[in-house]
This record gives C-alpha cells, sequence and structure tokens, in this order.
C-alpha cells in the first residue's frame, strides 16, 4: 500500500515535470527564440488590415499577448479543465478536433495491438518450446527483421500491389465509404470500413508484434533455466506443462506492461500509416500541429498522450500484484 | 585489532526485513586466529563486510585502533583499507576476470602507490605469488584467471590481499569451494600469517577447519553469537544445543562423544524467544518466550542458553 | 583479443553481419568512385536516361525486353556515292563533291530495341569557303526523316542552320530539334512540333532495324569542293539504365542510393556515438553513485521517455528553422543533433541496469576493499565490463537513427536537397502513388537498404554483446 502511494506521488510528479517541460517548449522556447508562433498564420495583408494589425489581432485572441506567468496560469487552468482553446491552424476548437479524431485511430491501434499481442504470444511460445531450433532461430529472425521496416516504404508497397494491382481493398477513405458516389449509411458504411481499414490494421500488427514476440521468448528462455523450473523438471513434471503453467504464464506480464506502454505511443505513432492511408487520425493532427507551432493543439496532445501514459503505467502498477504470483505468494 | 560493538546489520528485501546480524560483538586481533561458525544464512559473511566497512550497520559500531571505521576519510580510510583485507569465498568472482593475475595482484599495489617504478612493482607481485607456491611467478602472472584451477585462483586472491601487508584479514569459507585435498595447503597460509603477527577472521560453516586453524572461536545463529571462547573449549566441550549439534554432524574417528544432539528442521527467523527453539530438542517454555543472554559460564567461554 | 576475434569468426551471424556492413561501408567510401555523380537532386545530374528507366539487368524480364539502354558509339562503316570520300585518319576523313554534285555518305545503326527516350548525333566538320548545303537525313526503308539541313553561316535561312567558315562541330539531338532548326519537325502539325522531343525517337527508331544516316553534301558551284569531317557519333538515352534505372527525373537511382548509403551511415554513427556518450555518462553515474544522483538522473529519464518522440522532433525542428536559429549550421546537423537528443534514453536506462548489476558483483567490493576509489572502480572495473553492451548499443542504435531521420525525411520535414534514403523512400512512394506508376527499382532499394543494414548492425551488435562480456549480464 505505502509502496503504491509512493508510485502514485512519483507519477503524479512525472506528469506535472511533463506539462512544465511542454509549457517551455510551446512558450517559453519560442519566446527566446524571438518567434512569434501566429506570424506564421498571418498573411501580409488582409481586407486592407496591415500585418502588423493582423498580428496584433491574432496575439489578442490566442492571448499571447499577455505575459508569460499569466499565460502559465491559464494553461494549467487548460489542461486541468480540458478546454484547451482554439486550434491555430485548424481554426476550431482543440478538444472537438482530438475527440473527432480519437475515435478513427483508436479504430486502427486497438485492433491491431490485440491482433499484434496474440500473434507474439503465439509465435513467443513456439519459439520459448523450440528454444535454440532452426524454427526458433527463423522465427525470431523475423520478429526482429519487423523491428527494421520502415512503416511507410512496406504501407507504400502493400497498397500499390493490394489496392492498386489486386483490387483487394479500396485505396482511400472516400473510394472506402462511397458506392457510384453515394455515401454509404449504416451496417454498409462500417463493412466498407473496416474492409479498407483492414490492410493497415494488418500492416501495424506486422510491424509491430517483434518486439513483445521476442520479449516474451527471452523471457521464456531465462525461467525456463531458472532454478526455480529445471527443479520442476527434476521432478519429473512434464515440460510441456512446465512451459505452459509456469513458464508462460510468467513471461507474458512484461508483454502485458508492454502493450501498455505501446498502447500510449501507438496513438502517436501511427503518423506513417495514416499518411500512407491518408487516415484522418490522431497521429497527422499531431504532426501537423508540430510542424505548424500550433501552441493550443501541441499542448493538448502532447499533455493527452503524457496523461494517457500516467494512467496506464498506474493502472500497471495497480494490477501488477494482482497478477503476478510471485509478488501474490509472498 | 577490529573490534565491532552491537552491530546491526538488516537487509530489506520486499518490504520484508532480514536480520542478518543482530547484535554481534567480535574482537579481532594480531597475531591470533578467530573462528566465526555457523550455518550458510546466519549472517557471518555479513559480519565480515561490515567489520571491514564494505557494509553500513543500522546500529552499532566498529572501532579500528581505537578509531569509528564508518567515520574514516581521504587517506585514513586508505590506510584502513590497506591494512585490513578479505578473501572471498569464491575467488572467480571476487577478481575482475578480464585481467590477467599480474594486474589482478598489483591492483593493490597501484591503488596505494607502493611500488615507485615497474620494476620494483614486478618484483613485489612475482615474490608474492611465489610465496603463495604459485611458482614458476612468471607464467602465473600472465595467465587469465579463468585459465587457473579454483586453488590457484585463492592463491591469487590471497596474493592480492597479502601483497598490501595487512595487519587483519577477514577470511570469508576460503577452501569451502576447494578440493578437500588441497584445503590443507590453503589453510597452512593462514596459520604462517598468524606466525608472522597478522590476525585473520576465518569464517567457516565447517567446525573441523575451525579445529585445524583456529585459537578463539565464535558460533553465530540466525544473527546472534550463541557461544564463543578458545576453540579447544568450544569444540571439545560445547555447551549450546547448536554448537552440540554442529560438533555432533562431524564424523569421528573415536565415538565416544556425550551428546548425540540432532536439530530439527530448518534454520528459519523466529518472532521472540531464543532463536534456536523451533529446532532445538530441548526446548523449554521459556525459551519460547524470553531470548537468553550470552554468559560466561566457565573462564573466557560463553553461551546463551536457558540450560546453562 | 586474439580469443575474443577467433570467438566472434565462430559466429555465422557474424559473419554474416560483417559481410553487410562492410559492403555497405565500402559503397559508402568508395561513393566518389562508384558514380560521376555528387548530387543527383541537381537539375545538372537529372535526366541521364529516360525518368523511370528501369535497370539495365530488368530488360532479361518480358515485360521490358526491347527496351534501349544509352549508347554512345562512332558510326565508322559507311558508303559513298556520287563523290569520293578519302579516309584522313581513324577519325576523320576528307569529302570531295564534283561541281554541281552530290556526294551522299551514308552510315548504317544497327538498332535492335524499342525507341529509345532520346537520341543525338555530332561530328565535327572543316567546311570549304564556297556556299554547300548539307543536309542531314535518317531513313529506314521507304521513311525518311530529314533532320537538318548545314549551309554557311550568312546563308541560312530556317529551317537551315548556319555554320561558321571554320572547323566546328554539329550536333543534332532530339530534344533540341524544333520547327526552327529541323526541316522535318517543321512539316509536323503545330501540337507534335510543340512534342517533338517526345514523337521523334518513336517515329525515326521506331523498332529494331537498320537504320541509316545519309550525309547528303550538295555543291552548287561550279568547282569541286571538299569537306573534311569526323565520323559521326550516335548517342541515344534509353528506357534501361544503369544498374538501378532511374527515378521521375531520370536521375541514377543508383548514385543516389550509394550517396544515401553515405550518408545514412554516417549520421548513423555519429548520433549513436552521442546517444552513447550521453547514456554512458548519465546510465554509469546514476548506477554506480546511486541513492539521491540516480533517483533525479532517473527520474529524468523516465520523463524523456514519457515524451512523443517524434511529434517533439518536429516541434523543435520548426522552431529552430523558423526561428532562423540554425542557418549557421547544416539542417542535417540540426537533426542528428536532435536525433541523439531525443534518442538517449533507453540506452541510459540498459547502461544503468548493467551498472547496477555489476555494482553490486564481488569483483567490485574486493576493488574497494583494496582501497580503490569511486574513480577508479568506473574506471577499472565498470567501464571496461559495460564495453560488450556499448558496442552493442552502438550497433543497436544506428537503425534506430537511420529511421528516424529517414521518418523525418518521409513526411518532408528533414533533409530534401540532396538524396538520403529517407528522400528517396518519400519521393519515391510519393510518385508512386499519384502517378500510380510503381517504380520498384525506386522504390525498393533504400527501404531494403535500411532493412539490411540494420539487421547487420543489430547482429553485429548482438555477437559483440555477447563475446565481450565476461559476466553475464541481464537488462530488465
Ligand atoms: N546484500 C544483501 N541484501 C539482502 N540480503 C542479504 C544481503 N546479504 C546477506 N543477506 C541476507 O542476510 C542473511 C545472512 O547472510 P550472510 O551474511 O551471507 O550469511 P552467511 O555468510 O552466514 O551464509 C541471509 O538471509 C541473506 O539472505
Ligand atoms: S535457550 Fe532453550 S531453545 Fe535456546 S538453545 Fe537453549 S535450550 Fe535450546
Ligand atoms: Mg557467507
Amino acid at each position: 500500500m505505502n509502496y503504491l502511494v509512493k508510485r502514485i506521488i512519483e507519477r503524479v510528479v512525472l506528469l506535472f515535470a511533463v506539462i512544465n517541460f511542454n509549457f517551455f517548449l510551446f512558450q517559453i522556447l519560442p519566446a527566446i527564440y524571438n518567434i512569434n508562433p501566429v506570424q506564421l498564420y498571418v498573411p501580409p495583408t488582409y481586407r486592407g488590415l496591415s500585418r502588423s494589425v493582423l498580428v496584433q489581432g491574432l496575439e489578442a485572441r490566442f492571448g499571447l499577448n499577455q505575459p508569460l506567468d499569466i499565460r502559465y496560469i491559464k494553461y494549467i487552468e487548460a489542461l486541468l479543465t480540458f478546454h484547451f482553446g482554439i486550434s491555430f491552424h485548424y481554426q476550431s476548437p482543440v478538444f472537438d478536433l482530438i475527440a473527432q479524431r480519437f475515435p478513427v485511430t483508436a479504430l486502427l491501434v486497438i485492433p491491431s495491438l490485440i491482433l499484434s499481442t496474440l500473434l507474439a504470444i503465439g509465435l513467443g511460445i513456439y519459439s520459448a518450446a523450440r528454444n535454440g531450433k532452426l524454427g526458433d532461430s527463423v522465427n525470431s529472425f523475423f520478429a526482429i527483421l519487423t523491428y527494421f521496416i520502415p512503416a511507410f516504404w512496406l504501407a507504400a508497397i502493400v497498397v500499390y500491389y493490394f489496392s492498386f494491382q489486386l483490387g483487394w481493398f479500396p485505396s482511400s477513405v472516400a473510394e472506402a465509404i462511397t458506392h457510384n458516389g453515394v455515401a454509404l449509411t449504416g451496417v454498409d458504411y462500417w463493412l466498407n470500413l473496416m474492409k479498407f481499414l483492414t490492410l493497415p490494421i494488418l500492416l501495424i500488427t506486422v510491424l509491430s508484434y517483434g518486439v513483445r514476440m521476442i520479449l516474451l521468448r527471452n523471457q521464456s528462455v531465462d525461467l525456463n533455466n531458472s532454478n526455480f523450473v529445471v527443479n520442476l523438471k527434476a521432478r519429473g513434471i512434464n515440460e510441456r506443462r512446465i512451459l505452459y503453467r509456469h513458464v508462460v504464464r510468467n513471461a507474458v506480464l512484461p508483454v502485458f506492461t508492454r502493450v501498455g506502454i505501446d498502447l500510449a505511443f501507438l496513438f502517436a505513432g501511427v503518423v506513417f500509416i495514416e499518411d500512407i492511408f491518408n487516415i484522418p487520425g490522431l497521429g497527422r493532427l499531431l504532426v501537423t500541429a508540430s510542424e505548424t507551432l500550433d501552441i493550443p493543439l501541441l499542448s493538448a496532445d502532447f499533455y493527452i498522450i503524457s496523461l494517457f501514459a500516467i494512467v496506464i503505467l498506474l493502472i500497471m502498477d495497480l494490477l501488477y500484484p494482482l497478477i503476478d504470483p510471485r509478488v501474490r505468494y509472498e | 585489532m577490529i573490534e565491532s560493538k552491537g552491530l546491526k546489520v538488516y537487509f530489506k528485501s520486499r518490504g520484508k526485513t532480514v536480520k542478518a546480524v543482530d547484535g554481534v560483538n567480535v574482537a579481532v586481533g594480531q597475531k591470533e586466529i578467530v573462528g566465526l561458525i555457523g550455518e550458510s544464512g546466519s549472517g557471518k559473511t555479513t559480519v565480515g563486510r561490515t567489520l571491514l566497512a564494505l557494509q553500513r550497520p543500522v546500529e552499532g559500531d566498529v572501532v579500528w585502533n581505537g578509531k569509528d571505521v564508518f567515520r574514516l576519510k581521504g587517506s585514513e580510510l586508505k590506510e584502513f583499507r590497506r591494512r585490513n583485507q578479505i578473501i572471498y569465498q569464491i575467488p572467480y568472482e571476487a577478481v575482475d576476470i578480464r585481467y590477467k593475475v599480474y594486474d589482478v595482484v598489483a591492483e593493490g599495489v597501484r591503488i596505494h602507490g607502493l611500488a615507485s617504478t615497474k620494476e620494483e612493482e614486478r618484483e613485489m607481485v612475482l615474490k608474492t605469488l611465489e610465496n603463495m607456491g604459485l611458482t614458476p611467478p612468471e607464467e602465473y602472472a600472465n595467465a587469465l584467471p579463468l585459465q587457473l584451477s579454483g586453488g590457484q585462483l585463492q592463491r591469487v586472491a590471497i596474493a592480492r590481499a597479502l601483497i598490501l601487508d595487512p595487519e587483519i584479514i577477514v577470511a570469508d569459507e576460503p577452501v569451502s569451494m576447494l578440493d578437500m585435498s588441497i584445503r590443507a595447503g590453503v589453510l597452512n597460509i593462514f596459520t604462517g600469517l598468524k606466525e608472522k603477527g597478522t590476525g585473520v577472521l576465518m569464517i567457516t560453516h565447517d567446525i573441523s577447519t575451525i579445529a585445524y586453524v583456529a585459537d578463539r572461536v565464535y558460533v553465530m545463529y540466525l544473527g546472534k553469537v550463541v557461544e564463543q571462547g578458545p576453540v579447544e573449549r568450544v569444540v571439545e566441550n560445547p555447551l549450546h544445543p547448536y554448537t552440540q549439534a554442529l560438533v555432533a554432524a562431524v564424523p569421528r574417528p573415536d565415538p565416544k562423544s556425550k551428546v548425540e544432539v540432532k536439530l530439527k528442521g530448518e534454520i528459519s527467523q523466529v518472532q521472540r524467544g531464543c532463536p534456536l527453539h523451533p529446532r532445538c530438542p530441548f526446548a523449554f517454555n521459556s525459551c519460547r518466550e524470553n531470548e537468553p543472554q550470552l554468559k560466561e559460564v566457565e573462564p573466557d567461554h560463553y553461551v546463551s542458553c536457558f540450560l546453562h | 583479443m586474439n580469443k575474443t576475434l577467433r570467438d566472434l569468426l565462430e559466429r555465422k551471424s557474424f559473419i554474416a553481419s560483417l559481410v553487410i556492413l562492410v559492403f555497405f561501408a565500402v559503397i559508402a567510401v568508395a561513393a566518389p568512385i562508384l558514380t560521376p555523380y555528387s548530387n543527383p537532386y541537381l537539375p545538372s545530374q537529372a535526366r541521364v536516361a529516360a525518368p523511370y528507366a528501369v535497370p539495365g539487368w530488368a530488360t532479361i524480364f518480358p515485360q521490358y525486353r526491347g527496351l534501349a539502354p544509352n549508347q554512345n558509339f562512332v558510326l565508322s562503316i559507311y558508303n559513298v556515292s556520287g563523290g569520293e570520300v578519302k579516309e584522313l585518319n581513324s577519325s576523320w576523313m576528307q569529302v570531295s563533291v564534283p561541281a554541281s554534285g552530290t556526294t551522299n555518305v551514308t552510315f548504317p545503326i544497327k538498332w535492335g530495341y524499342k525507341p529509345p527516350y532520346s537520341f543525338a548525333f555530332s561530328f565535327n566538320i572543316s567546311p570549304p569557303k564556297e556556299y554547300y548545303v548539307l543536309n542531314v537525313v535518317l531513313w529506314h526503308g521507304n521513311k525518311s526523316f530529314w533532320l537538318y539541313s548545314i549551309t554557311p553561316q550568312d546563308y541560312a535561312i530556317p529551317p537551315q542552320v548556319g555554320v561558321p567558315n571554320k572547323p566546328s562541330t554539329v550536333y543534332i539531338s532530339s530534344i533540341l530539334l524544333s520547327a526552327s532548326n529541323s526541316p522535318y519537325v517543321s512539316t509536323l502539325s503545330p501540337t507534335q512540333q510543340a512534342l517533338s522531343g517526345v514523337y521523334l525517337p518513336t517515329y525515326t527508331f521506331s523498332a529494331p532495324g537498320v537504320y541509316n544516316l545519309t550525309l547528303s553534301f550538295n555543291n552548287e558551284g561550279n568547282t569541286p569542293i571538299s569537306f573534311a569531317i569526323s565520323k559521326p557519333t550516335f548517342s541515344d538515352k534509353g528506357y534501361a539504365y544503369g544498374r538501378l534505372g532511374t527515378d521521375n527525373n531520370g536521375a541514377s537511382v543508383f548514385a543516389e542510393f550509394i550517396l544515401g548509403a553515405r550518408f545514412d551511415l554516417f549520421i548513423g554513427v555519429v548520433a549513436s556515438a552521442m546517444i552513447i556518450a550521453i547514456g554512458l555518462i548519465l546510465g554509469m553515474l546514476a548506477g554506480y553513485i546511486g541513492g539521491k544522483l540516480d533517483l533525479s538522473l532517473n527520474g529524468f529519464t523516465d520523463f524523456f521517455l514519457l515524451l512523443p518522440g517524434l511529434p517533439l522532433l518536429i516541434t523543435l525542428e520548426t522552431i529552430l528553422v523558423v526561428s532562423g536559429a540554425i542557418t549557421k549550421i547544416s539542417l542535417a546537423t540540426v537533426i542528428v543533433i536532435l536525433i541523439a537528443l531525443l534518442s538517449w534514453p533507453g540506452t541510459m536506462k540498459i547502461i544503468r541496469s548493467q551498472t547496477l548489476s555489476l555494482r553490486t558483483r564481488t569483483f567490485v567490493e574486493s576493488s574497494k576493499a583494496l582501497g580503490a576509489g569511486n574513480f577508479r572502480i568506473m574506471m577499472r572495473h565498470i567501464l571496461p565490463n559495460l564495453a560488450g553492451i556499448l558496442f552493442a548499443q552502438l550497433a543497436y542504435d544506428v537503425p534506430g537513427v537511420i529511421l528516424a531521420e529517414s521518418g523525418l525525411d518521409f513526411l518532408g520535414l528533414g533533409i530534401r536537397s540532396f538524396p538520403t534514403w529517407g528522400n528517396m523512400l518519400g519521393f519515391a512512394t510519393n510518385a508512386a502513388s499519384s502517378a500510380n506508376s510503381f517504380a520498384w527499382w525506386w522504390v525498393l532499394p533504400p527501404g531494403l537498404g535500411i532493412v539490411i543494414l540494420s539487421l547487420g548492425f543489430f547482429y553485429f551488435g548482438t555477437a559483440l554483446l555477447d563475446v565481450l562480456s565476461p559476466y553475464r549480464l541481464r537488462g530488465e
């Protein structure tokens, strides 16, 4: 219990540090370099108004003319209330932007996370059971290979081949959700959307299972050599039984921790897939915000990712004693 | 002379406290071999490490020539390190196996700047190796630790300590990992050292080793000293049931020994009472409630047991 | 050392990774020798063949069979009618044209391909003082193309082309021919005239066969005249080029690939070295000194791990670029530094955990017992025992850096002005989706390069880790 409270305080301190860093990054750093972000958005003239008048107007609108300490208070207020303000670039409320795109990315990330974890566990067990044999080597090699495949590259190839050449999948969202120029609705809409998303989901699955599989395999192999398991074997217990009942059950834990962390960062990390498949998701929103120094959007996005990661880490902290037998039996 | 007073060392692991050392007074002087005996896990190694300021106690002091060793700084600490050495149980773990034997042995010389030239250093190293019975020393000096046998490497580890000409050596089960046939040879090094004035704390779980080399002996159980005294008294006439059991476990040529004490179960912590009571064949009610204290039952012979 | 080397060489995976790394290192170092191009993205180094030309060797596949390669040769066989030709030396010949006569010198060209992307003829000429007309005609069977007509400088009426009265070079290229300098082109319809560069090669070299270039020397005066001309050179740019074909600008993909390898390898190693330096210093201090220092350094690292890497990288880059703070240093340098500054936490964590594990080893305590200070222990006992993991991390970090840099390039936020593998991928996949033309010889090499080079580094690092770590260290 004491331990848990300590963990929670640690995590919250971490989040607070991230929030302050973000403020430094988005508000103080540009000030140091004398950049006025709104200048990136102002045309030379507009309706006869001069540029400087426009800049001042925008500054007032976004509160950038206030001193940094007031901005800091407003910033913290915004994060706490989730009223993130208006995006510079998109000219609409940041909260709405994120809320619109969240389901799209979730539709992409969550199925692929589940699939890739299942794949990782299946192949990881296979490899662990065949440790050192050819099957393990080949299996591990392919898992490692997937670390190094640039997502956008494989995506481009796959789109070309499966969508353009073979025509198995629609090649754009627009194509997917319309039929003869008429927008689809209801079940058809979702079916076709999922059909379109199949390819990116499979891609993310293939590109992300490797780390987890290798993790599971290595953990299992280490456990297999541990005194505990050696003792079990000496007692003549069936090796398959040991593998499933003792080794894999313990080795899966770090894999789930990893899944949790991946979940938090995949929301930002699928930008390449979104880019190639032209999916309007969170990843692209974030990259656009970074390119255009869209301060309200950036602050909110960074904050939500960190918050999300921290919440997941906390849930892991809470769950760990419940599922880790070593903690439970002591 | 190194002396501990009311030494307590606790370890925390996963929220639980292990009282590895719980109020121990031991002393090692010049020109004597002091035995420290007890089963594995009774805290012997921890006592040895704490005596040499390699582990901080939660309570108690270690005094070296009148100075608190945990307060030593700078050149005083260096001096303390030079004069007090430790030999570890597993030589392969105690030396950095990527260095040649020469560098392993020379390390202390370099740390303390004992040789002014390379030649002098070389001479010291080779001479010490030779004194350890590692001949020809040039050949051993060039070897890598993993190319040596356990006995040879333990001699290297001893050489590494002796090259600094220490006053006191903590020898933590120096022969327990070695073949029976070569143990006596290594133990003789320590008796030889004693002759020259060095003090040795000989840690072991094997009472025959102690009987062979020690002058005085401390018997430890669960972080506490349960019996202490001159080796003849303690080995010939063990008073504590734990010591009696240790002695009884040693197979002897003449089976005329008086008591054959056997302990039940395995070493395990107790909440209160005598630490041995769950295992002691003589335990009575008081043993479960109160803790016995060390008491002098004959000159220089101390025991902590309600039977005495 | 010898033993370490032997251990390494016993591993198949090490040998394979070594072969890969040496291969890329050699092409990176030898790039200036392997390719004449220094930056294929410069317009002057583009159009070395047709855009999207396939690799030369790909013509063995049926769908690319017959695609023309780049060629360049001297037409040395000829036949003469109506005059006399005398060889002055191996390249020059003298053509004598009788009064009011015409001498035709015809050079057959064996053409074994589909139409080229462009073609050109060139020869040197030393014309007579008298008036003359030299027509250049390309013909095949009954089709003939009056490509060019040359007269002395002051007499030229377009599409005739004037030549000064001294030795000069005539260069006739399908790309440069137009209604104003080519009799044939001037007969085409206006739309075809505008695109003559595209149509000409398909009209003239429409199919495999023997084509003829006739130089027709006309003497309109009453005295015999003579020309000295060099044997013409024929050249063409084709649809099959080099080892890896061309990109959408007709620039050499092979040149881009090896220049990209050079750049990627360089930034990969430099940024990894920086990552290792930061990770080593922080990780070793945190792990060895422990206590409050560890708490703060470890917290600092956890904090960095919590930041989304790519968006942070882009934001910092945007700020630095927009502010103009980086005009003094190149964008590549900024990107390398930013990647290094954002990528060290993982390495720090690993080095910290290894140090924590080493710190509790008996041999470290044994050194302390001898009187060694912290600095000595770190330098003599911790650092050397981290060597394996350091080399391994160096190798493991290189792919990460290359992938990050490629990602930036792909998004158009990285280096655009010269070829990197990331740029190649970005441009190639862009072109593939927009033009619906998938140039595999352009798309595949950079991606495969990244994957294979990364695998090379990975297995190299793993082998080093195994061999250089005498103490089995475990992560986590
Ligand atoms: N560094 C340490 N951390 C945690 N527990 C320790 C440590 N060193 C020793 N212990 C524990 O203290 C007890 C005594 O150990 P030790 O002094 O090694 O006994 P002995 O040398 O008599 O076998 C054991 O229970 C051991 O697990
Ligand atoms: S005090 Fe009691 S339990 Fe402890 S040793 Fe003596 S008789 Fe046994
Ligand atoms: Mg011990």
